[in-house]
């Protein structure tokens, strides 16, 4: 994986940053002016107060300077303020919409199977923590970057003026940095090496506990069950062990501090040494006096501040580098030109020609060398017990993923000649972990916000929720949950099972696939959807994924899985027939309905 | 949200104030001490320089030979107060970080033992984000515990600054022939005058104070709501599992659409607040040099008048702006110190919630022959704020040591049946009885004891296989292997690395995601653990392929042996193995009775239902 440098990363946050706000930039300029020349000014002010007195000006001349002095600090106070107030709330915003924006469309519309491995959603998280908040990543590299370029500055000033007076001084300083870097470095490192390990552990665990303390979906089994105490003792050791973290961390921070310590009191003693030898000397004055110790105090600082901008830029510099690699991933499914999708016949005759495939990371292939051709029109039945591989080919079916061997063929043109979402405009999938959005009905059942009502409606009607929907307040204008609209409505499993299907429906697309559409559904919604099934499925190729057996029957064939691969495939009769593993699967199911047979858990 | 228009009334925010320290102390006894300590060396520190400094200057001027004395006990009083103050910073921070994870941690708990009925009202959950704002950000413990170490900092400088500026007041010999203003400067209410200049200047800001700080809680009171929004998009963004669906339905044109929009409309807000509250700020920070101005002029006056040295000049000055800094300061903490005492009021309000599930003392008499006698008299009930009835005058008896099976069209009340029975809502009417006597009349605690339940939402913790069947972090190893072997799932158990130490749902900790039915099966398995004598199994195969739904069924009189068990489900073939069936319809029992005698009112319910899946299995062969 590329990695950028610091310097590259600060281009690429300054030109993003002037492009959403063109103010950004001069006044950032602005601002390391009079940051820049404050400092002096409080350094000035005792040293002309002082000259003033001591040379004997008389009262005008002193009021005069003095007054002149304080207007100008104050001048440069305000501005200080209101600007540094004001390239705040720009990076904030430019943070929290610009960049947000940006990464979302990326985790949005990059190809899925770059996201689902446990890799890509290490990689996601590390991007979203470099702007999740104003102390990390993007926006405190913004806002350090004012302070390396004016301490930086001010040590070379300062340094100039310190070394004016003695060497010795500016070497003391230079011991003192080098010997601050070092332990903050050790310090730094010891965060590295621990932070992956437990430390990023607890923080996750802390999270989880407090998540799920809050969320009522946990709340019965924590209450039947009496789990309180097992989760408390588990959180409350995560909150102990970041402690004992810390303390290592801090002390070893700490030994910085004591060596600052040290080398001040020799920066201290050397100064005044020097100074009070040249005064007494007569070779400087009172107000001289009071510069010089102004000069090399303020000096300290800028060095101080020099070193911190800069490790902290180099620090987060590692996590915008995070942030542009995630956006600049490259998708591996085609996204250029592809073959005319209106040249493949409706609907379209599928097949998949020896197909095998392997989630990233897993040795087990799920998949393998899998042949089926899906008749155009044809209605399959799909079932295999949990783990055969059945979602997973939704999910190549689907274009999420890419085979790792074989081929799918669409009207005779492989998948991959496809433009990618030229093919997925060809899919239809309900998919088991389907979820709703928190938006109105319509714009869920329609996927946008202006559409046509009456498809929707008739969408709803045969998913066997319009009926549900007339009684909604705002009919389809109903926002789905209150988590965006105080008047949202909550609908029952069913009722989401039911809203899913339309959406299905409304896309009509040539191949339809529902993964599970009846788990949660009554035995009368279940045998209305099985009736109307042909009717919605007139015109195209279809697959239907369930382990209530029930539902092969209304399909035209029926393939039976186990493994990854097919076992078994023909008309519901025929495999009945053929006694194999499909029937016995059928007859375990059908055994508790057939009436006047005795079943009992005994003979088992 | 007009509180900071009030003035701070120091009766309630000392009460206030006490009973937080006392809640810090007695969640982190550590902590305080290491705060205020450490608050009184940092204080301490800068007045070593501004005193040492000025008398190595006044010694230098007059020429005295002893200066490096004067360095070395400034230089070593640097050292000691300066490495004192740091290091305690550290090991403050140390503690208010490990503080804050604690009381959050409290948050935690209280979630965890309040009743379910609280946990669902989202009036209490927004509680709760007041709570959390209490307990961490900018109105938590953590910054509370350190604004009150800087109020007590800066006013040790007042102390400090008012003891240097002392000797402004005694007045120096002045020759008799010196001029009207010198005289005058050098009488005690000239000094008296100055002090009061540096006073008025912060206290004629207050009233810019108050509005910036009203213009910044506006802007909070927007940004509830906003970052609340945030929130809802953010966890759909970052839900990989939803992706599918945004590639299949190329929602995500909608959706950043409504995304972008709902964050301009935040950030306008956010600019108009923060632009009128940066600019009053710094409108207060400028006009406070008034104060330095009216020092230099002061201080520089005398010593051109001659009544004070040339080194006490910069002292002075010195000791004045700092005086003047820390009164501004002070009431700066003061009124935010008096925000925060709200939202940790908050915090306690919400510790605090009484609950009413536990009034009830009686205990559950254990008995070993599963005779519990579980009985519905009249029971109606409705969810809070919803106007229609959930369950509407339903009587029924179960059936003791007995199967009893629950069906019925979606939206019937079946789930709500079982959450009254399980005590996490009470009925609005009605009462349900335990051998005769009215459940809520139970210990609580006792009397969920009795159930075992697998919901249909069940839900496993991120936490070790064999905790989570054992309930606990006390584990009896065979125990658990023996509910696993019932459940059907210990064959999959004993392939695991860790045995029952590996951990559930942890990918890359070397943990292992479970497919639905797998978790339903290690749900089971602690059913069985619990070894309660009722047992209640709402759609435990939903998530099952047909043979595993099979093993269940076929276990299933085993695992309810001697018990009284209560199953729910869709799929109408569990009816079969049970002694009786309720079925229900708009919230009532609408027939009950055993499957066969049920079947034969063809026109009921009960026959639609079982037909409607029968059908398809019936006359293929």
């Amino acid at each position: 994986m590329k990695r950028y440098s610091a310097f590259s990363n600060i281009l690429y946050l300054l030109r993003r940053i002037n492009q959403y706000n063109r103010w950004y930039l001069p006044l950032q300029a602005g601002l390391l002016a009079v940051n820049l020349t404050l400092p002096m000014i409080v350094t000035l002010l005792p040293t002309t107060a002082v000259g003033a007195i001591t040379r004997g000006g008389g009262l005008e001349q002193y009021l005069a300077a003095v007054t002149a002095m304080v207007l100008l600090y104050a001048v440069l106070t305000f501005l200080r303020h209101y600007w540094t107030r004001w390239m705040l709330v720009c990076q904030m915003t430019f943070r929290g919409h610009d960049c947000v924006a940006s990464l979302a469309e990326k985790v949005l519309t990059a190809d899925y199977c770059l996201l689902e491995p446990a890799e890509g959603q290490r990689r996601m998280d590390n991007a979203h923590r470099s702007i999740s908040r104003n102390s990390v990543g993007v926006e405190r590299m913004l806002t350090e970057l004012e302070p390396l370029v004016r301490n930086l500055l001010g040590v070379l000033l300062y340094g100039a003026l310190a070394v004016a007076l003695d060497w010795r001084i500016l070497l003391v300083l230079a011991g003192m940095t080098a010997c601050n870097c070092l332990a903050a470095r050790w310090a730094h490192q010891y965060a590295l090496r621990t932070q992956k390990g437990q430390q990023a552990w607890d923080i996750q665990r802390e999270r989880y506990f407090q998540e799920l303390a809050a969320d009522p979906a946990n709340g019965k089994d924590i209450r039947l069950y009496r789990l309180e105490k097992w989760l408390m003792d588990a959180l409350r050791a995560c909150v102990k062990r970041q402690g004992r973290w810390r303390w290592g961390l801090y002390s070893r921070r700490v030994l910085g501090e004591i060596s600052d310590s040290l080398f001040l009191v020799a920066r201290d003693l050397i100064a005044y040494g020097v100074l009070t030898a040249s005064f007494l000397a007569g070779e400087i004055d009172a107000a001289a006096f009071t510069f010089h110790m102004g000069v090399i105090a303020t000096f300290t600082t800028w060095l101080n501040g020099f070193v911190t901008a800069f490790n902290d830029l180099n620090m987060e510099s590692l996590r915008v580098c995070d942030y542009r690699e995630f956006l600049g991933q490259e998708d591996v499914m085609n996204h250029g030109n592809g073959v005319d999708t209106a040249g493949v016949q409706c609907p379209p005759e599928i097949e998949l020609r020896d197909v095998s495939f392997t989630y990233p990371g897993q040795s087990k292939p799920t998949i393998s060398h899998l042949s089926l051709t899906i008749r155009a029109g044809e209605k399959i039945a799909l079932v295999g017990l949990n783990g055969a591989g059945k979602t997973t080919l939704v999910k190549l079916l689907s274009g999420l993923y890419k085979p790792t061997g074989g081929q799918i063929l669409a009207g005779g043109v492989p998948l991959e000649e496809f433009h990618i979402q030229e093919w997925q405009k060809l899919v239809g999938t309900l998919y088991q972990d389907a979820a709703l959005l928190p938006f109105t009905v319509g714009e869920n059942v329609a996927g946008k916000e202006e559409y046509d009502r009456e498809t929707v409606w008739q969408c709803l009607e045969k998913a066997g929720l319009r009926e549900t929907v007339e009684k909604l307040p705002k009919g389809l204008d109903t926002a789905l949950t209150r988590q965006l609209e105080p008047e949202g409505v909550d609908l029952s499993g069913g009722q989401r099972q039911r809203l899913l299907l339309a959406r299905a429906l409304y896309k009509d697309a040539p191949l339809l696939i529902l993964d599970e559409p009846t788990a949660a559904l009554d035995p009368l919604a279940e045998a209305d959807l099985y009736q109307k099934y042909a009717g919605f499925t007139g015109g195209k190729t279809s697959l239907f994924i369930s382990h209530r057996l029930s539902s092969t029957q209304f399909c035209d064939r029926v393939v039976y899985m186990e493994g990854g691969r097919i076992r078994e495939i023909g008309t519901h009769r025929e495999l009945l027939e053929r006694g194999g593993a499909y029937a016995h699967l059928f007859e375990v199911q059908s055994s508790y309905y057939r009436e006047g047979e005795e079943y009992g858990h005994e003979e088992i | 949200m007009k509180k900071s228009e009030k003035k701070i009334d120091i009766r309630e925010f000392a009460r206030d104030s006490r009973d937080i320290l006392r809640m810090i102390h007695r969640v982190r006894p550590t902590m305080l001490p290491c705060v205020f300590v450490s608050a009184a060396l940092s204080a301490a520190f800068p007045f070593v320089n501004i005193v040492y400094g000025a008398l190595i200057l006044d010694h230098l001027l007059a020429g005295a030979g002893d200066v490096m004395l004067l360095v070395y006990w400034m230089v070593g009083l640097d050292l000691v107060l300066g490495l004192g103050s740091k290091l305690l910073t550290w090991v403050t921070k140390s503690e208010m970080l490990t503080t804050e994870g604690m009381a959050d941690a409290e948050v935690a708990g209280k979630c965890l033992t309040m009743d379910y009925q609280q946990l669902e009202d989202p009036a209490v959950m927004a509680q709760k984000t007041l709570a959390d704002q209490g307990s961490n950000g900018t109105g938590g413990i953590f910054s509370f515990a350190e604004n009150l170490s800087k109020l007590a900092a800066q006013l040790l400088t007042i102390l400090y600054a008012l003891a240097a500026v002392s000797r402004l007041f005694v007045p120096a010999p002045v020759p008799p022939d010196a001029a009207a203003w010198v005289w005058a400067l050098n009488q005690p209410w000239m000094a008296a005058l100055m002090v009061a200049v540096t006073l008025a200047v912060p206290l004629a800001c207050l009233p810019l104070n108050r509005m910036a700080s009203q213009a910044l809680l506006d802007l909070a009171r927007i940004n509830l709501d906003g970052n609340r929004r945030y929130g809802v998009f953010a966890r759909i963004i970052w839900d990989y599992q939803v992706g599918k669906d945004f590639r299949t339905y190329r929602l995500e044109r909608m959706f950043l659409n409504k995304f972008r929009q709902s964050r301009d409309k935040a950030h306008k807000g956010y600019w108009h607040y923060i632009r009128k509250e940066g600019a009053l700020r710094a409108l207060v920070a400028a006009l406070n040099l008034l104060s330095v101005l009216a020092a230099y002029v002061f201080v520089g006056l005398k010593a051109i008048a001659g009544l004070i040295t040339v080194g006490t000049v910069s002292m002075q000055v010195g000791a004045v702006t700092a005086l003047a800094g820390a009164i501004r300061e002070a009431m700066a903490y003061l009124a935010e110190l008096d925000m925060q005492r709200q939202y940790l009021k908050n915090y306690s309000a919400f510790l605090d919630l009484p609950s009413a599930k536990y009034n009830g003392t009686l205990p559950v008499e254990k008995r070993s022959d599963g005779e519990f006698q579980l009985e519905f008299r009249d029971v109606s009930f409705r969810y809070p704020n919803q106007a229609q009835w959930s369950l509407r005058h339903v009587s029924c008896r179960l059936p003791k040591a007995g199967r009893l099976a629950v069906v019925g069209p979606n939206g019937a009340g079946k789930t709500t049946f079982i959450k009254l029975l399980c005590r996490l809502y009470d009925p609005t009417e009605g009462e349900i009885l335990l051998n005769g006597i009215d459940i809520r009349k139970y210990d609580y605690r006792e009397y969920l004891s009795i159930l075992s339940v697998v919901f249909q939402d069940f839900r496993l913790f991120s936490m070790p296989l064999g905790e989570n069947v054992a309930a606990g972090a006390d584990v009896a190893a065979d125990k658990v292997w023996d509910c696993l072997e019932r459940a059907g799932i210990r064959e999959r158990a004993e392939q695991l690395e860790k045995g029952l130490d590996t951990s559930l749902y942890q990918k890359g900790q070397g943990g292992v995601d479970l497919s639905g039915g797998e978790a339903q099966k290690v749900a089971i398995a602690r059913a069985l653990y619990k070894d309660a004598p009722l047992v209640i199994l709402d759609e435990p195969t939903a998530a099952l392929d047909p043979v595993s739904e099979y093993e269940v069924y076929s276990r299933f009189g085993e695992m309810v042996e001697n018990r009284t068990s209560v199953y729910i489900s869709h799929r109408m073939s569990s009816c079969r193995f049970c002694d009786l069936v309720y079925v229900f319809d708009g919230g009532a029992i609408v027939q009950q009775g055993r499957h066969e005698a049920l079947l034969e009112d063809k026109k009921g319910l009960y026959a639609q239902l079982w037909q409607a899946q029968a059908e398809y299995y019936k006359d293929k062969e």
